[in-house]
């Protein structure tokens, strides 16, 4: 089965006072109001690139090298209890899942460790092929980021994020992320030798063929 | 693509790229913590600790495990530093503690795949293959008695590289960068598709594959694999690294 993911893509380059700021709301949680404030003028506006097909086999096979959810086959997951009931499909044998003492219709709710692994697996097949070159060198054990990976010349930090909400849920999702990745980007741009790249990836499943990334870069 | 790619297995990945980073720390002169030497450090650990468990080397403690990883890390990595001298015990110290609980875990499981071995549930590696360029594995991925869930071939050697241009006529090649996919049209299965990841495994999902299906997919597998696995030639002009 062949995924389309259309993706858009926006930067932000860290000046030093945007480090300092960052970093400075650690002590002192107000000043991250501020550094949102002060993030305008330094990130472009989000530009489409063109789709990427993926087919759900190498999705899969990424989901097993990156993941750390325990979930197994996310994608059957999602499509059978998730876009299959959504849609009015009747799930045998009889009853939709938890909902033996529902009399009323409820708002769906999809399994979201599944959500998550697809969400890495995209993140990590993304980082490769839009930075031909990089490889994958580790999945930090249970701590952030999801991923780190070189191109020879720089480190690529990689942290993933999903939802089946919309495009608009899933740019809240990352805004509201940047601020981490931008500590994250000053500190190991300061004590790494090569130059680092964050990238935040979010990844909104708008059906079982069809995605919509949207990546943030963050550099220094 | 015509260019042929180097892949590197991950062990050799981790210990390459560890050791380009230390030499250039050391170049700068810098006494910095590097948080990146933290983290391929502590997933060369990893790798290690889980190779050692295949193995079942037997050990006790979830310490030992982590120290003989350490220890093997520090060994290679010099060897290839030759000359130049780096004291890794400041990484050593944080990973030991950050993967004590992963550590215990394939302790446990050390046990359970000795049992499994025992009882026969566990597919054993195939024979080596030799392609037409240079030799590799072919193994399965599932419990011997139940679904095998995947066909995987992986170069035997720690470098090799891939000619996708050896079966430009045979399938079809997505992608320009990894995972890349190679996609054959058989005619009596249909499409398949063979992801091919950064250390040149060819994978091919074969959930619910009759045996017959499974046994001409493991053929077009070791066709494929027997093409496209190179080794890298004296004459660096007709190589291109991407």
């Amino acid at each position: 089965m062949l995924i389309e993911i259309e993706i858009e893509r926006r930067c932000l380059q860290l000046t030093d006072s945007l480090s300092a700021l960052a970093s400075l709301a650690s002590s002192r949680s107000e000043t991250k109001d501020q550094f949102l404030r002060e993030l305008a003028g330094n990130i472009t506006d989000y530009t489409p690139l063109s789709p990427l097909p993926i087919d759900s086999n190498t999705l899969r096979t990424m989901i097993t090298q990156v993941s750390e959810q325990i979930v197994y086959r996310p994608l059957e997951e999602l499509r059978h209890f998730y876009f299959t009931y959504a849609r009015g499909a009747f799930l045998l044998p009889g009853y939709p899942r938890l909902y033996y003492m529902a009399t009323n219709k409820q708002q769906l709710s999809p399994s979201k460790s599944a959500i998550a692994a697809i969400g890495e697996g995209v993140a990590a097949i993304l980082t490769q092929r839009l930075y031909p070159g990089t490889l994958r060198l580790a999945r930090p054990y249970h701590t952030y980021p999801d991923l780190v990976s070189t191109d020879q010349t720089s480190t690529l930090m990689t942290e993933a994020k999903a939802t089946v909400d919309s495009v608009q849920g899933i740019k809240q999702v990352i805004q509201a992320e940047v601020f981490r990745m931008a500590q994250h980007v000053s500190a190991c741009t300061t004590l790494d030798v090569r130059p680092v790249v964050g990238l935040l990836i979010g990844t909104v499943l708008l059906d079982e063929t069809k995605y919509h990334a949207v990546i943030t870069e963050v550099k220094k | 693509m015509s260019e042929r790619i180097e892949v590197l297995s991950r062990e050799e990945l981790l210990l390459q790229t560890l050791t380009d980073l230390i030499r250039s720390v050391v170049a700068t002169g810098t006494a910095n913590y590097n948080p990146v030497i933290a983290e391929v450090y502590a997933e060369f650990t990893r790798e290690l600790m889980v190779g050692q468990a295949e193995v079942a080397l037997g050990l006790a403690y979830p310490e030992s495990l982590l120290r003989q990883a350490g220890d093997a890390i520090e060994r290679r990595v010099q060897e290839r530093l030759g000359e130049i001298r780096f004291n890794l015990s400041r990484y050593k110290e944080g990973v030991a503690k950050a993967l004590k609980v992963p550590a215990k875990e394939v302790l446990d499981l050390q046990e359970d795949l000795k049992q499994a071995r025992r009882q026969g549930d566990i597919p054993m590696y195939g024979p080596n293959e030799y392609g037409e360029h240079t030799p590799f594995w072919i193994s399965e991925v599932g419990l011997k008695r139940s679904e095998i869930q995947a066909l995987v071939a992986l170069p035997d050697d720690r470098q090799c590289y891939l000619d996708f241009g050896q079966i430009a006529e045979y399938c079809t090649l997505r992608g320009e960068w990894f995972p890349f996919e190679l996609i054959v049209q058989d005619s009596s299965i249909g499409e398949l598709v063979f992801v091919v990841d950064q250390n040149g495994s060819i994978q091919i999902h074969t959930d619910n594959f009759p045996a017959e299906a499974l046994n001409r997919v493991r053929n077009i597998l070791r066709y494929i694999a027997g093409k496209i696995y190179v080794e890298p030639v004296s004459d660096d002009s007709e190589w291109v690294d991407m």
